[in-house]
């Protein structure tokens, strides 16, 4: 487990001269990198084209050849989502809460931001810092362990907390992208 | 006039506000068509969170402790038959039967990698089979509605109902005296008469985080 960098280095050598198909994989790598790398003068939009193709081909090839593991692997992408939105570790709540601040601060001093916006912004905000401080106390007043999510998610309350809080900045986020998306498509086509 | 009002008004809807629109309602159809996917995986989350937390109480350190005044079940008439059972589920060390609850499950010996409350009922470390006199069989389940919680309905049972043990051919009849919560902090004091062949059920209390159900039972036949 404890490989140098050049172990690790030689593993992976190791591994692509083990099989044909590992061999197959590094020379279409390693083509589409040459391709790429002499378009650079030329500027061919058709090698473009086709490098997009061998990537999407890439991606498609992965998924008919090994159909079952990519699923079980979506799967476990959207559950580790899931896990975040409404069983966030105190790590990963903290940083989000270090991510409001920020954003806080974003708001406070923006000359771009509509009235509305910020008005928007600072009423999530607010939310978002009481349940925050809701979450701590409730932590320290029951004497729970927040690093021990299981533990931690067996009081409703501070589940409730934890989950209202995600939801909330997930609607945040969902209005800010249409926000910005909207400011795009303004710039853009009107 | 009707014909002017209506392109000023066409005028209004810029390409920018089509676009948007257009956004929003993908958005929602995105969303909307990958709602039972999203239901399930939500679903599955919860599950793995209320094994964990059902884990926490793995690995209870059980104490006994001798408490006076222990309400003594009534004798009851003794079955008929001669407690010869063939076990079906040969597998397992005993099967443990409630049938005022349609339960009926096996559970292994103690050092038996299935003997995890993640897959089984229980048997707790330092447990005593049914066949030793005066002995306490403590058996642990997850409660809730998780697909292993097995004890899910125990909170059904009141003094009096009866369980029974499959074990080595015999059928043993336990009868509840006892049922009372203790607080979820990895210590479970089980209080029993010592005189008595004892099977103990251990699992969390129903509509409640922090506290554990025990249901203390003697032998009766």
């Amino acid at each position: 487990m404890n490989l140098s960098l050049i172990d690790k280095i030689g593993t992976i050598f190791k591994y692509i001269f083990s099989s044909f198909l590992s061999i197959e994989m590094f020379i279409m790598s390693l083509l589409l990198f040459v391709i790429l790398i002499f378009n650079l003068k030329r500027k061919n939009t058709l090698v473009q084209m086709i490098a997009i193709g061998i990537y999407i081909g890439f991606i498609i090839g992965i998924f008919i050849s090994y159909t079952t593991y990519v699923k079980t692997c979506i799967d476990s992408f959207f559950k580790g989502v899931m896990n975040y939105i409404y069983f966030p570790s105190t790590i990963v709540y903290f940083f989000i809460i270090l991510f409001v601040t920020v954003m806080i601060l974003i708001t406070l001093f923006s000359k771009k931001l509509t009235i509305f916006k910020k008005v928007i912004n600072y009423l999530f905000f607010s939310m978002l810092y009481f349940l925050f401080m809701s979450f701590i106390a409730l932590g320290a007043q029951y004497g729970i362990d927040l690093v021990d999510t299981a533990l931690l998610y067996e009081s409703n309350t501070i589940l409730s907390i934890v989950q209202v809080s995600n939801f909330l900045l997930l609607i945040w986020l969902v209005y800010t992208g249409f926000y910005h998306l909207f400011k795009y498509f303004k710039k853009k086509y009107d | 006039m009707r014909m002017l009002n209506l392109f000023k008004l066409n005028n209004k809807i810029k390409k920018s506000h089509v676009l948007i629109a257009g956004s929003f309602f993908i958005f929602i159809g995105a969303i909307t068509l990958s709602w039972s996917y999203l239901a399930r995986i939500k679903g599955d989350v919860y599950e793995e969170m209320r094994i964990a937390m059902m884990d926490d109480s793995k690995d209870e350190k059980v104490e006994e402790t001798v408490v006076e005044n222990i309400p003594i079940a009534e004798k009851i008439e003794k079955k008929e038959d001669t407690n010869n059972y063939v076990i079906d589920y040969s597998k397992y060390l005993g099967v443990l039967e409630i049938p005022r609850i349609g339960l009926k499950r096996g559970f292994y010996n103690t050092d038996s990698k299935y003997n995890n409350i993640q897959y089984n009922v229980t048997m707790v470390g330092g447990s005593n089979l049914p066949d030793v006199e005066n002995g306490n069989l403590i058996l642990m389940a997850h409660s809730g509605d998780a697909y292993i919680s097995y004890f899910a309905y125990l909170w059904m049972l009141g003094i009096g109902d009866h369980a029974y043990i499959t074990y080595n051919g015999r059928k043993y009849d336990y009868q509840i005296v006892n049922i009372y919560n203790v607080e979820k902090n990895g210590i479970a004091v089980v209080h029993r008469n010592k005189e008595r062949t004892t099977l103990t059920l251990i699992t969390c209390t129903k509509d409640n985080d922090f506290s554990q159900t025990i249901y203390i039972l003697e032998l009766v036949g």
